[in-house]
């Protein structure tokens, strides 16, 4: 079939909180709805598995705080290690009203990262900057090689992020399919939630082939539409994939 | 103040970028616009030279867009709305940009003691009684100049040694008194050499009435740092100032660290500080609570103070999750709350199982049952055969990603509809029949291991 190219720009899921869906996570949601409008804490660690939504919440914070004149950063410290040797991009840091910093397993065991990380979260803690942090496990289990570390990892409130049930994950990926205007029947939300790896990164994954599939195609989205894409196009990266 | 052309570039570039290139490099970036330039202040030099390789174009392009007449000149540099920075760079479009400097004052200026950090709401108890006693002791008479407190992390080193910071200024509010963390003290060095103000550097820390060094192990096989440590350490003691310091073992057993410096360090008086135990735990819990204004119940003290035995930083960390999550649920805390908001501390979790795939959990639930694999892939339907295939297809789909028409291909082929309805036989049998319960949770606890 003769596809023609969409736009060379990239579509994002403008992601925020208006696309999360909280599922068994209410509680933590709104601890952290408590704790971006200030006055308590300043630090807040979240974890949880591939998928749990800790980088979409992350991200939803700073889109949250910009439309509330800060200026937030944004570290996904999986990314930085593969574009630094080094954990200058930490440095400054302080000057920002508000710290997400994503995945912090990726810097276990690097001397260098989590000396730096050290200093940053005092430096922050000294500026009364928020800071929140995401991992795959509790600070405890992380393998950090710097325990003064870890203890100030558990100082604020440790939160633990769950998957999404599966009905759950149909209506965020509805949810998902809404910001990038496409209005998916349930059938085939139900399709992707059966037939797909079933964590929330990949099903979203699959979202952004199909809407792209589908502008290139010039193709109205439909289940056989669909199941012909899930048969034929390469699968996004799966989870046992990315842990390998 | 942010410019309302680059709100206006934002928009654009939120929607050509992904969520994760936005908020990482662009967010962080604070706008000025004045005389004809718009400022773009990067927190530092990374940030500044990914955004000018990647984003920069694309940015002055989407500025003349919107401003073709009086498009003002894109500058990035590494500065601060708190500290404003002269221009370092002209422009980064031209080649020969000057290198950007860090906006930092090379001198730190003296930096405030936590207020809360009193000797009022330090709880004592057996294992810092001795620290305690030998801080005030230090915080009235003053004698004992170096007075060197170690210990394992969070317990309380910081907080002792804040306490005679603050106990001093209550009583003398014009002392200057320094409280850093040694690698504020080598990072301000490494400023002022860069600077070439090392004599201001000097001069402020020897004039110092007190000064209060935490984590001094950090000081390890940093030279130049340990030299200059040295000489306002000495220069201090000459002026009979006082100095604390604290750090994670004696003096004597921190490695990298020059021996005339350990030496120095055990001249005044050396005291440690233990793990707390469980009645100091439990004390230290209801002392946080009050003055959160909490109201913690004795039989919560005591789960928490019993599960979380490794330093204070940690109880204080459950006492934070505790009152989060009351709040939130706008109940008072009881000792059901609390076992629940903390029972990923307390049981064996089901975080603790690691990640799984299909495989595994058909190996460990054959073995639990004595059913070979290839029985429970099979078309046997006999109930010693049926039920663990139930039960190890309802694991795969809670404690794997694989998609129910891969967990159904995986045993004998069924499709997705079998694998639901085995999940949900499974999850009613877990409340009625006490034996799939056992075996259920048996399986679990073999698969955390």
């Amino acid at each position: 079939m003769a596809s023609q190219l969409p736009l060379n720009i990239t579509l994002n899921d403008n992601i925020s909180f208006a696309n999360y869906l909280p599922g068994p996570n209410q509680v933590v949601y709104e601890v952290i709805h408590q704790f971006i409008e200030g006055g308590g804490e300043t630090y807040l660690y979240l974890w949880g598995g591939i998928g749990t939504g800790k980088s979409h919440l992350l991200q939803a914070i700073c889109q949250y705080a910009a439309q509330h004149n800060q200026l937030p950063g944004y570290i996904p410290l999986q990314q930085c290690i593969a574009i630094a040797t080094d954990p200058a991009m930490l440095e400054g840091m302080e000057q920002l009203d508000f710290v997400c910093l994503d995945d912090i397993e990726a810097i276990c065991g690097m001397d260098a990262w989590e000396q730096k990380l050290f200093q940053l979260f005092n430096i922050l803690k000294e500026h009364s900057v928020p800071l929140i942090i995401t991992g795959n496990v509790p600070p405890n289990e992380l393998n950090l090689t710097l325990n003064d570390l870890v203890s100030r990892l558990n100082w604020g409130g440790v939160f633990q992020l769950q998957s999404l049930e599966d009905e759950d994950k149909i209506q965020a990926l509805q949810k998902h399919a809404k910001t990038r205007g496409l209005n998916l029947p349930d059938s085939i939300t139900h399709y992707l939630v059966s037939h797909c790896s079933r964590d929330m990164q990949t099903l979203i994954e699959w979202l952004q082939k199909i809407d792209y599939a589908s502008l290139a195609m010039k193709r109205k989205i439909t289940l056989p539409f669909v199941r012909d894409l899930l048969k034929n196009a390469a699968p996004p990266l799966s989870i046992d994939r990315r842990r390998r | 103040m942010p410019t309302l052309l680059w709100d206006r570039c934002l928009k654009y570039l939120e929607r050509e970028l992904s969520g994760q290139d936005f908020n990482t490099w662009i967010r962080p970036l604070h706008a000025l616009e004045e005389n004809g330039t718009l400022q773009l202040l990067a927190p530092n030099q990374f940030v500044l030279d990914w955004v000018q390789r990647q984003f920069y174009q694309r940015i002055a392009t989407i500025i003349t867009h919107l401003a073709p007449h009086q498009t003002p000149t894109v500058i990035l540099q590494v500065g601060s709305r708190k500290v404003p920075s002269a221009p370092l760079a002209k422009t980064t479009t031209s080649k020969k940009r000057k290198k950007t400097e860090s906006t930092k004052a090379p001198i730190t200026p003296i930096i405030r003691l936590n207020p809360k950090l009193t000797f009022n709401n330090f709880v004592t108890g057996k294992t810092n009684q001795l620290a305690q006693a030998a801080s005030l002791e230090v915080a009235e008479d003053g004698y004992y100049s170096p007075l060197f407190l170690y210990g394992g992390v969070g317990l309380g080193k910081t907080h002792l040694m804040q306490a005679v910071g603050n106990h001093l200024l209550a009583q003398r509010p014009n002392l200057k008194i320094s409280y850093i963390h040694s690698e504020r003290f080598t990072s301000d060095m490494v400023n002022a050499l860069r600077h070439k103000k090392m004599n201001n550097f000097k001069e402020y820390y020897r004039s110092m009435d007190a000064l209060l060094i935490d984590d001094v192990q950090f000081f390890a096989g940093k030279k130049q740092s340990q030299e200059e440590l040295f000489h306002t350490f000495n220069s201090l003691l000459d002026s009979k100032k006082l100095i604390i310091l604290t750090a994670n073992h004696i003096p004597q057993n921190i490695t990298g660290l020059q021996d005339r410096l350990s030496s120095r360090f055990s001249w005044g008086l050396t005291v440690g500080i233990e793990p707390p135990d469980i009645n100091t735990r439990v004390e230290i819990l209801m002392a946080k609570a009050h003055l959160a204004q909490v109201k913690l119940p004795d039989e919560v003290g005591h789960f928490v103070a019993s599960n979380i035995h490794n330093n204070v930083r940690e109880l204080e960390g459950a006492l934070h999750r505790l009152i989060m999550t009351a709040r939130v649920r706008r109940q008072n805390i009881t000792l059901t709350s609390a076992q629940d908001a903390l029972k990923d501390l307390i049981t064996t979790a089901i975080h603790q199982i690691p990640q799984l795939d299909v495989i595994d959990i058909q190996k460990i639930v054959s073995s639990y049952f004595s059913v070979s694999i290839e029985d429970m892939c099979s078309r046997k339907r006999t109930r010693a055969i049926s039920r663990p295939r139930q039960i190890a297809i309802t694991l795969c789909k809670e404690f794997t990603a694989a998609s129910l028409l891969d967990i159904g291909k995986a045993f004998g082929n069924r499709d997705h509809s079998t694998v639901l309805h085995s999940y949900k036989m499974v999850e009613k049998l877990k409340n009625t029949d006490q034996q799939v319960k056992s075996d259920y949770d048996s399986i679990l606890s073999n698969l955390s291991r």
